[in-house]
């Protein structure tokens, strides 16, 4: 019997690993050789929508500056625009400086939090509150937004069926370290390929909690962010699906980012959004398939992006399976042609379907030279296959506990110069702590995955 | 033996080579950063304006026939200049007198500057670039590579290719049988010549240009006709369907159109709103769409439809071809990936026996004195109002108005005089920020006002006083900053005042200030950069207010006053 289990559950895992294998491939040929859909970016109009521009923030002194000077300098109507930083418990200087910001500008006008509630989603279900702008746009504090942004992201709410817009983000420091280089090839194959990808073929883009907007009454109708979900990004996206409104993807709205530089840090971000993304897959699987608002397309996607922080957790147990199935000397399950689906599984599993995605993007990119990088690209697999597994067994427990996921932040290691362009590569870093609030970027994940924000793949 | 150590050192090799080469190219190579221009904007004239700016910057420098540009570059200086090369390989620059070169020119093969009017009229001329300072006219069968762009006016004329950007700052017309790809201008004529006096308001009802765009949708709908109209005849609700959309004749729709297929627009359809379209939009004759048409497929303009409306901006947008019958407005961007055109004249209106009688086109005339023939008409006044009308001097608003919306002069930069009934109550945000020269508001005290929204008067650098009445509460955010002839403010005795929004009198030369026992909230920045203020006046539960402290630090004279026992106690029992 035992038997029996372990040889379908390998069966169950080749064939998940085959869909998502196709699926990224799909994306990569959609992207290399099928027609793209044009983005709202080239709309020019005097009817633009009222904005705030929401910034969480949590002990951010060393960066707060540039991203407020960043938006300053932004080209958006001021009668149109307000600025909202949310100081979220701070214990350095960031409430001085957002009050000294205060006194030069009135449209920027802070908000100050000193309550044990704290986390992104309460600061900004706060601002909300007293937000005048119809369109909420979210930063985090250690983006600096370009001087177009604005508009870039403001212009996808003339569609009436976009509830929210997601820009791209790109890591200024891939320098420092082997990891930020590596997490520069994700970020490239997850928004250059993938994201592009799902807005081309009509699924799901993915909403990635900063360099994005949504509507406000919506999100206030709906009740606001839930602050027990960590993903709270990865959520709005199935709530307003399920309800009947769009996410779209810009990819020409680019902003730089700054990339973890340590392990470590990089591993508790992936757990903690894998956590966050397992919660939304368990409260949105039943609403995702029954919901009469989703095309067929977007639940089959969307059911798949449900599960790519599962997967990870599937195939290493797909592993176990395997290591048992081969001492038991029970790995006889196939003969003749089902051949063919090892070797698909060899292709998955071997070469990492997400390579064809961020190979892909590398080109689109202009990168290509980065493709030499492809092979290292296997050490962020185990590691975030690992990662991924134990953010998965958490969200898992907190169902079955009921216990409340505690907001947590993501080490910086921002520069205290202004940001470096390409041409600086991120030197001179200094170690800071800055509110990175919220999981964002989904790493290269399992066989048919890349990072972006949201944890998309 | 020998053989299995052969297999099983290729199969290492073979492992570990990709991740060698990985190795050896991550410590030989620094990776790349994708460079994202922190400071581009995009603008639609971005080709005439570039140009423009560098030639002007470096007129100082020319000399010899040569002019530093982004390198060294020879010029023919078409002032003085007798003779012309058949193919003429410089860039030409007209500063004094008006481009109009000879017959025998045929190719321009770099760009030409002209700071005067320009006009290509000889047949099968091509050119690379123009930018005109003032008005420019092409001819017939002229042939651009680029761009064309008039700080002005541009009028083109039949069987043109448009190259990749025609613009003008003021209006443009494009005549039949063109081929374009991205054209803009406040106001484009298509399928027009000059001289043509067809307007697009013509025949349509006046109502669909102040009906505000309704949000509340329907959705899955395939007909939008009579039997969804209301008891004024309009289809008040926006439409998001996965199935093609139809508008049938005559009706107006007032909200958005999103379709996952096509749109038609059938005669004499009005869409107030913006449409959207994974498919092909069809305009039919005298359709028109107030907002954005933004197609994944084509869109097709029948004789007489029109987008966007008179002194706002909008863009028609395809993945595909764009095309015009005739006698089309757009008022801003077009724009097609692939195939843009405007359609040949039917072969019975078609005359090749006459000369064509080339004009320039006239700056349109900008709205410079508003009135309103009714309270309705006021009241019921498109969503963004006048805001940037850039030629507006006054406005006379009706008797019986109560508020004026949220930015409805905003940025009227030459408003000198807008005349307020004494009926207002508010004043709503931005209502008439960055007016620069605005004068003459009328007299704040014989109005019932209650509130004065955030940035109300900002920067209205000629308002001289402030006398506000005793029921206004609320004075919002910088509502008077950066008025820098504002010297008297005053508030009568029994005046109400509750809030001095933050920024409310920044950069204000007032002298001196009182305000009245009600006043509870100054915010911060209130009176910042209001160098002459000596003194001040408000009740002693303001001291600990951010506006008021911030004076004390200056050290002006701020005489806290004791708030009478009466009034505490009537805030006790309001409390």
């Amino acid at each position: 019997m035992v038997v029996i289990i372990l040889k379908i559950y390998m069966v169950f895992n080749i064939i998940l690993m085959l869909v998502y294998a196709i699926r990224h491939f799909l994306f990569s040929v959609n992207r290399l050789l099928c027609r793209q859909r044009l983005y709202y970016s080239d709309i020019y109009s005097s009817r633009m929508k009222s904005i705030s521009v929401l910034i969480p923030m949590h002990n951010e002194e060393q960066v707060l500056q540039y991203a407020l000077e960043a938006l300053l300098a932004c080209d958006y109507d001021r009668d149109r625009l307000e600025i909202i930083p949310i100081n979220d418990n701070s214990t350095d200087r960031t409430y001085e400086m957002l009050e000294e910001y205060h006194r030069k500008y009135e449209f920027i006008r802070p908000i100050h939090r000193n309550c044990p509630d704290r986390g992104k989603p309460v600061g900004l279900n706060g601002a909300m509150q007293v937000a005048r702008g119809e369109i909420i746009i979210v930063f985090d504090a250690d983006y600096r937004p370009a001087k177009d942004m604005l508009k870039q992201l403001a212009i996808a709410f003339e569609d009436p069926e976009v509830g929210a817009v997601m820009g791209r983000v790109i890591p200024y420091n891939t320098n420092k370290n082997l990891l930020t280089r590596l997490i520069n090839l994700e970020r490239s194959g997850g928004y250059q390929v993938d994201q592009q990808a799902r807005y081309n073929l009509r699924t799901i883009p993915q909403y990635g909690g900063t360099v994005g907007g949504f509507r406000k009454d919506v999100m206030l109708e709906m009740g606001g962010f839930n602050p027990k979900v960590l993903a709270e990004d990865t959520e709005l996206t199935y709530r307003l699906y399920t309800r009947g409104w769009k996410v779209i993807y810009a990819n020409s709205a680019e902003c730089y980012e700054e990339a973890p530089e340590t392990w470590a840090v990089r591993g508790r971000q992936i757990r903690r959004w894998a956590r966050g993304h397992n919660q939304v897959m368990l409260r949105y699987l039943i609403p995702t398939i029954l919901t009469p608002k989703m095309s067929l397309r977007e639940k089959f996607d969307g059911l798949l992006l449900l599960f790519v922080y599962a997967v990870p957790f599937f195939l290493m147990l797909g592993w176990l399976d395997s290591f048992a199935l081969f001492f038991l000397g029970e790995m006889n399950i196939f003969s003749g042609w089902w051949v063919l689906l090892f070797i698909g599984v060899y292709c998955s599993f071997g070469n990492f379907a997400p390579f064809y995605e961020i190979g892909a993007a590398l080109v689109l990119d202009g990168m290509k030279g980065e493709i030499f990088l492809l092979p290292l690209i296997m050490f962020n697999f185990y590691f975030y296959m690992w990662h991924i597994s134990l953010g998965f067994i958490d969200a898992v427990t907190d169902i079955i506990t009921n216990r409340k996921a505690s907001w947590a932040k993501t080490q910086r290691f921002t520069t205290t110069e202004p940001q470096p362009g390409p041409d600086q590569t991120g030197q001179a870093a200094q170690t800071a702590q800055t509110a990175q609030a919220g999981p964002s970027a989904a790493p290269n994940l399992q066989p048919g995955q890349t990072g972006q924000n949201g944890g998309g793949v | 033996m020998r053989t299995i150590w052969i297999l099983t050192a290729c199969f290492i090799v073979l492992l570990l080579a990709p991740i060698v080469f990985a190795a050896i190219y991550y410590k030989k190579r620094k990776g790349q950063i994708l460079h994202i221009d922190q400071n581009k904007v995009r603008d639609a004239r971005f080709f005439g304006k570039s140009f423009s700016a560098m030639v002007r910057n470096n007129l100082d420098t020319a000399a010899d026939g040569k002019i530093r540009l982004s390198r060294e570059e020879e010029f023919l200086d078409a002032d003085t200049a007798e003779e012309y090369e058949e193919v003429e390989e410089k860039i030409v620059i007209a500063r004094t007198r008006p481009f109009c070169p000879p017959e025998e020119v045929r190719v321009f093969e770099k760009e030409i500057y002209s700071a005067q009017d320009a006009a290509l009229l000889n047949q099968k001329t091509e050119l690379r670039a123009l930018y005109c300072e003032k008005k420019a006219v092409i001819g017939n069968d002229v042939m651009i590579d680029r761009w064309v762009d008039s700080a002005d006016t541009l009028a083109i004329y039949d069987n043109c290719n448009l190259g990749i950007s025609v613009s003008a700052a003021n209006a443009l017309s494009v005549g039949h049988n063109c081929i374009f790809r991205r054209m803009y201008a406040p106001v484009i004529r298509i399928g027009q010549y000059p001289d043509s006096d067809l307007t697009p308001e013509a025949g349509k009802d006046p109502r669909i240009y102040y009906l505000p765009v309704q949000m509340n949708k329907e959705n899955n709908v395939r007909y939008i006709n009579k039997e969804r109209i209301n008891e004024e005849g309009i289809v008040d609700f926006s439409v998001i369907s996965p199935h093609k959309v139809t508008v049938t004749e005559g009706l107006i729709v007032q909200g958005d159109i999103r379709s996952h297929k096509n749109v038609r627009l059938c005669d004499d359809a009005v869409v107030c709103g913006n449409i959207f379209a994974e498919g092909d939009i069809w305009l039919g004759r005298n359709a028109t769409v107030l907002g954005n048409m933004f197609s994944q497929g084509s869109i097709y303009f029948e004789e007489r439809a029109s987008a966007g409306q008179r002194g706002k901006i909008c863009s028609v947008i395809a993945r595909e071809d764009i095309t015009f019958e005739r006698d089309n407005f757009v008022f801003g961007y077009v724009s097609c990936e692939r195939n843009g055109t405007t359609l040949e004249l039917p072969k019975e209106e078609q005359d090749e026996t006459k000369l064509p009688d080339y004009r320039t086109l006239d700056t349109p005339v900008g709205l410079k004195h508003l009135t309103f023939n009714s309270l309705y008409d006021f009241e019921h006044v498109d969503w963004q109002g006048y805001r940037k009308e850039k030629e507006l001097e006054d406005v006379l608003i009706p008797a019986g108005a109560a508020m004026i919306q949220k930015s409805m002069f905003f940025d009227c930069r030459v408003l000198r005089e807008a005349v307020l009934p004494d009926t207002v109550e508010v004043v709503d945000d931005y209502a008439f920020a960055d007016c620069f020269e605005l004068k003459e508001i009328g007299d704040f005290s014989r109005m019932p006002l209650t509130r004065i929204g955030t940035s109300a008067f900002e920067n209205c650098r000629l308002l001289r006083r402030a006398d506000f009445p005793a029921g206004l509460k609320v004075l919002g955010g910088a509502a008077f900053a950066g008025c820098t002839s504002l010297r008297s403010v005053t508030f009568p005795e029994d005046s109400e005042l509750v809030q001095v929004g933050p920024h409310c009198f920044r950069g204000c030369p007032i002298t001196e200030l009182w305000f009245p026992d009600t006043l509870e909230f100054v915010g911060v920045s209130a009176f910042m950069d209001c160098a002459e203020l000596r003194r001040v006046s408000v009740p002693e539960t303001c001291a600990e207010q951010e506006g008021i402290k911030d004076l004390l630090e200056r050290g002006v004279e701020v005489e806290l006053r004791p708030v009478p026992e009466k009034e505490e106690e009537e805030r006790a029992e309001d409390a």
